[in-house]
């Protein structure tokens, strides 16, 4: 599994050079148009998107105000990158909230450490979460699966939101039953029959939960 | 109102220096001894912690793992600071989950930028919400009251984070009906014995619920005695 990210650069040669080192971890869907941002975002649902700066025909602020505010935006983390280290650029990125500002002199391991970093803050702090056809909204509790509102119990939301939150990696059944339960007893059992019964309510959506021996985790469904 | 940070360091010299500079934008809480910082946490509410990486006994990156580990934690932003600018230093503190790290050769100007960028995006991100001495906490979809965790049913739930969403407003009742049962029938006695049954839950709160004839429900602060 590959997190999805959004790369815009005016230059071509900066873009295959990211492309190529960020493609162990990242699936990366780069462009020089700018004005294709509102295009791409319904195309695809990004984990995060990464900016140049420096454009001729939009830069990266103006860009980054333009995604924040496009309806499709789903709340991940927007980055800028540049090879302009100045303060002010540096200052002007903190001060519109941009969550990371990276230098293209960093070392690709810590360019997708600080990437991965982000996305996972995201996921763990995020109200909205989405993992394929499957949203849920922590504020309202609402559950749409394929687009249709599915009803599931308290238990069932915290579960999902535990393995969401994980995604992609596996937690164990202990680690879930500290997770919900806390210090109450529980039998490891009890997972399993939850899961077995969120299941059916969760049959459209196009990833599964799947159960490996003591592992649990999110995963895109197989073909049938 | 101005921010509260908790700075930690083991450096007096760094604490009074940096303490002065900070002191102009937050309210500042210094620290050379990490545990009387770990011991005051969760009484605090921080809106952001400053961590130095390597101290004497108990680095910058324990006490970060102690504070995700504590229930106390209020899920605000720990940025790291240390002159130790290494591409090792920063990667394990980006791998183990901090919002930032800062270099101590950073201007004053941006330390201070940083920190509060970092403040204004989890504000507008929150994802625990704590109203008096009830933490609601909407990730884990947990309430916590006093720093135990409260025992609700999914309808509490509802119920206290929609009075809590729409404070100090009254909440109609058409939208209670439609937000916590979605719109489908439900018998007033029905909806009075849910409250009610949250009520008793929260009798020591410093905030209670209040039936507003004809209109419906809101939360209001109580009186102090």
């Amino acid at each position: 599994m590959k997190w999805t990210l959004l790369y815009f650069d005016d230059q071509l040669d900066n873009i295959e050079a990211m492309t190529e080192l960020l493609s162990d971890k990242f699936h990366v869907i780069a462009t020089q148009d700018v004005n294709s941002h509102s295009k791409l975002m319904e195309e695809h649902r990004p984990h995060a998107f990464l900016l140049d700066v420096h454009m001729p025909n939009m830069d990266g602020y103006t860009l980054y105000t333009k995604i924040q505010e496009h309806p499709h935006y789903n709340g991940c983390p927007i980055i800028f990158i540049s090879g302009d280290q100045s303060l002010e650029s540096r200052l002007k990125s903190h001060d519109m909230g941009a969550i990371d500002y990276i230098s293209r002199e960093l070392r690709v391991e810590e360019l997708v450490v600080r990437l991965i970093n982000k996305i996972k803050l995201h996921q763990l702090t995020a109200l909205k979460l989405e993992v394929g056809n499957l949203s849920v909204d922590l504020e309202t509790f609402k559950v749409v699966v394929d687009h249709q509102i599915v009803d599931l119990t308290l238990l069932e939301m915290r579960i999902l939101g535990v393995l969401f939150r994980n995604y992609p990696e596996s937690v164990t059944r202990s680690e879930l039953i500290r997770k919900i339960w806390g210090d109450v007893v529980v039998k490891q059992g009890t997972v399993d029959t939850h899961i077995t019964t969120l299941r059916p309510k969760l049959k459209n959506w196009d990833h599964t939960i799947k159960v490996r021996e003591d592992n649990i985790l999110i995963q895109l469904r197989k073909p049938q | 109102m101005d921010s509260r940070i908790a700075y930690i360091d083991d450096s007096l010299a760094n604490l009074e220096v940096l303490e002065i500079i900070l002191e102009k934008h937050f309210k500042v809480d210094i620290f050379q001894n990490p545990l009387l910082f770990l011991e005051k946490f969760p009484s605090a509410s921080y809106d952001a912690i400053i961590l130095d990486i390597h101290m004497p006994g108990i680095d910058g990156f324990t006490v970060y793992e102690k504070v995700m580990e504590s229930s106390a934690y209020n899920g605000c932003p720990i940025l790291f600071l240390s002159s130790d600018d290494t591409d090792s230093t920063r990667i394990r503190s980006f791998e183990l989950g901090a919002v930032d790290f800062m270099s101590r050769d950073l201007t004053p100007e941006e330390i201070v930028s940083r920190i509060k960028s970092k403040i204004k995006f989890f504000e507008s991100n929150k994802h625990i919400v704590e109203f008096g001495s009830l933490k609601i906490n909407f990730t884990e979809l947990k309430a916590y009251f006093m720093g135990h965790e409260l025992p609700l049913t999914f309808i509490e739930l509802k119920l206290l984070s929609l009075l809590i969403r729409t404070f100090p407003n009254v909440v109609p009742k058409e939208e209670i009906v439609e937000q916590v049962w979605k719109g489908s029938h439900v018998l007033d006695a029905t909806i009075y014995t849910h409250v009610s049954n949250l009520k008793a839950k929260l009798k020591e709160w410093e905030y209670e619920i209040q039936n507003v004839k004809m209109k419906g429900m809101q939360l209001v602060k109580k009186l102090s005695l």
